[in-house]
């Protein structure tokens, strides 16, 4: 079987991957990047479009009666299909605690030791926050009704230069406006000496017994043997290859590195029992009314798929935000049936009317929560299932949050309009079903090894050289979109890489 | 019921080695509504117990493809080229059921209202036969539901025509981005919340 032996292999290429994958090229470690999706150039693959064929091409996901967790497998991740938004987390965010009264966080890893990895996670990504000019129109009406109630509502950070406004954000930018991966990490990278092989997957990750004279420095990378030897296939042509690595980055993802390291335990014997445990999501929560005659109009299609606000308002008193969403009309229909109020009927005349007001009318917010991480992907066999069991706290959660949603529509004037969610069989969700792109947690950090799997340098217990960099370390809810976080963690273990390994008379070029 | 059994464990394990999110769910609507369907609906699918009419005639399977979709979506124009296409699409498995499809629901035009084609009804009259339909057994409510979202969001989603999308709901497809004044509301500041941090980031 071909083998091929690297310094650094790091698995994976969105916002976890990719920060440490320019840091470690920069410090001239030889490295190799793998990515199981296909190949990206923007302005070639990204399309404006809504045919299912092309994007589900990109867009994966896991799912079960109580939750779904949507992702992207394709070289940027999740970067080329999100929808930009760039925010950091709230401090209290980091003094979360479990149910024993343990902080979820590890020690010393808070807001103050993000900040300044955040600071640089925005001037690699171009974050700004939205101006008052830019604000699309539905932007302005989610601030409108919330004004009215003498809540505030602030402008959102994004990561966007350019924008035109075309609104087909999430099934990737042909405009190159959107600050993905592809703009600036990756290619840095890759100039820096890193190699990309895509269309490749890790299948398993096996512990080789190294062999380290006590006398030598093991921090010089060179006096490191292979530590690692991970089976890889190209699922095209079934071809299968080895790779061997000194270190290895996991960043595939929440979803990504769970699978794997789920799929390696028999190769990984010491690894924690906490892997695909432990996975938070945000609690998204969402409503959907129509506005009031004579209150300004929405447009769910004109300006960016983000409507450019954000309300801190209930952060305090209940541990959510609220924003509010423009869904393209595919994304709509199949998130959901809607219900004209009074009549229960998802199709028929009362339904077209109602998509009749769909764009400037409909009006769509979204709650996103502190929940407990008590989410997890469980194997059975060859397939994963994603579980959540809901219980009281859960409940009393979304009853709460769907409430002030739909209060805000009420007291506003709006109609609310009756949704619900279905499942793949079109039907509905017997339960309260959670649907996310914000899945953190299942292979997270902590301060010991009962509670986590890494520790608060993102390394795997009783595995060294074994880095998780992606969604899964981070350990809670982050009641905001999550990517930023994700990025600025892995600039922050990048660093400790950095700091802990080096290269015989290595000279950087910068 | 075997082979019902059967149809569930092999839909479990075969068709979907893993589970798919809902963004991904009008290919799983398709493979899963189809396959459940009920014990002797089953039998009239593996047998090909239906009507030759019904495997064969396109024309007929258009009219009452066409029928079902301006019940579903009252307006919708009849001659739109691609109106009825995601059921002959082989990329969603529903074109293997598509003849069954249209004798089930023939079959049931006549049951509820005579010799009248489905395609010959009113629209009240074909609202009712699918009506009747999605409260039938739990499986034939699954394959009616399958193609009613199969109908919206190709519909509404004019996932085969990127250039024009859906002028029904004004989604227009395609572009190179809007005009400030389709985008923006100039002067808005009076329109806007007070805001609680300085630069978006909660601290």
């Amino acid at each position: 079987m071909e083998t091929i032996k690297t310094d650094v292999l790091i698995i994976g290429s969105g916002f976890g991957a990719a920060a440490p994958a320019l840091r470690l090229s920069k410090s001239g470690f030889k490295v190799l990047m793998i990515e199981k999706g296909k190949d990206i150039q923007p302005d070639k693959d990204f399309k404006q479009t809504s045919d299912p064929k092309y994007l589900l091409q990109y867009l994966k996901g896991i799912s079960s009666e109580t939750v779904s967790f949507s992702y992207a497998e394709a070289l940027g991740g999740g970067s080329g299909f999100y929808e930009m938004v760039s925010l950091r987390a709230p401090s209290k965010v980091f003094e979360q605690v479990d149910s024993r009264g343990n902080r979820l966080w590890p020690d010393g890893v808070d807001r103050n030791a993000l900040d300044p990895y955040y600071d640089i996670a925005e001037i690699m990504l171009q974050v700004e926050q939205i101006s008052t000019d830019e604000l699309p129109k539905s932007g302005v009406v989610f601030s409108a009704l919330m004004k009215n109630l003498g809540y505030s509502c602030d402008r959102a950070r994004y990561a966007v230069k350019g924008c035109v406004g075309s609104g087909y954000c999430i099934s990737g930018c042909i405009f190159g406006a959107k600050q993905s991966l592809h703009f600036n990490y990756l290619p840095q990278a890759k100039t820096a000496g890193m190699e990309i092989i895509t269309g490749t997957e890790a299948v398993s990750i096996a512990a080789i017994q190294p062999s380290i004279e006590e006398t030598k420095d093991i921090r010089l990378i060179s006096n490191i043997s292979y530590r690692y030897r991970v089976l890889c296939r190209v699922p095209k042509d079934g071809r299968k290859f080895v790779i061997f690595a000194k270190l290895i980055v996991l960043g595939g993802g929440t979803i990504g590195t769970a699978k794997l390291l789920l799929n390696s335990g028999e190769f990984l014997p010491l690894l924690s029992s906490h892997v695909g445990k432990n996975i938070a999501f945000n609690g998204s929560v969402k409503a959907a009314g129509l506005l009031p005659e004579g209150f300004i109009e929405g447009d769910m299609l004109s300006g960016r798929s983000h409507p450019g606000m954000i309300s801190y308002h209930f952060f305090d008193s209940m541990q959510i935000t609220v924003s509010s969403a423009k869904p393209l009309p595919l994304h709509l229909v199949s998130a959901a049936r809607f219900c004209p109020d009074g009549d229960g009927s998802f199709w028929g005349n009362a339904n077209a009317e109602l998509m009749k007001q769909y764009r400037r009318k409909m009006i769509i917010l979204y709650a996103l929560g502190l929940t407990p991480p008590c989410a997890e992907i469980s194997k059975a066999e060859d397939t994963f299932e994603a579980v959540l069991k809901l219980n009281k706290s859960l409940r009393n959660y979304y009853k709460q949050t769907k409430e002030l949603l739909n209060s805000i529509f009420i007291r506003n004037g709006c109609k609310v309009i009756k949704t619900h969610p279905v499942n793949h069989e079109g039907k509905m969700y017997k339960y309260i079903h959670f649907d996310t792109t914000h899945m953190i947690g299942s292979c997270r950090m902590a301060d010991k090894k009962e509670c986590g799997v890494t520790d608060k340098f993102g390394e795997a217990f009783n595995y060294p050289g074994l880095y998780v960099t992606d969604g899964a370390a981070i350990p809670s809810s982050l009641a905001v979109n999550s990517s930023l976080t994700i990025l600025a963690n892995a600039e922050r273990i990048a660093a400790g890489i950095v700091n802990k390994y080096y290269r015989e008379n290595y000279q950087p070029n910068d | 019921m075997g082979i019902k059994t059967n149809n569930i464990i092999k839909a479990k394990q075969g068709i979907f080695p893993e589970a798919l999110s809902r963004r991904a769910f009008i290919k799983q609507i398709s493979i899963f509504s189809c396959v459940l369907v009920s014990g002797c609906s089953t039998m009239r699918v593996l047998l090909d117990a239906y009507p030759e009419r019904f495997k064969s005639d396109r024309k007929l399977i258009d009219k009452i493809l066409i029928s079902f979709v301006t019940a579903i979506i009252p307006g919708a124009p009849i001659d739109k080229p691609d109106l009825t296409k995601i059921y002959y699409d082989d990329y969603y498995p529903f074109h293997k059921y598509l003849s069954f499809f249209a004798y089930d629901i023939s079959d049931r035009s006549t049951g509820l209202y005579g010799e009248a084609e489905f395609y010959e009804l009113s629209i009240e009259q074909r609202t009712a036969v699918i009506k009747n339909a999605l409260g039938s057994d739990d499986n034939s409510g699954k394959l009616y539901q399958g193609a009613i979202f199969m109908a919206q969001a190709s519909f509404y989603g004019g996932i085969y025509d990127d250039e024009k999308g859906c002028p029904f709901i004004d989604f227009h497809g395609r572009n190179d981005g809007f005009s400030p004044d389709e985008m923006y509301y100039t002067n808005n500041t009076s329109l806007l919340a007070a805001e609680s941090t300085k630069d978006g980031n909660y601290n």
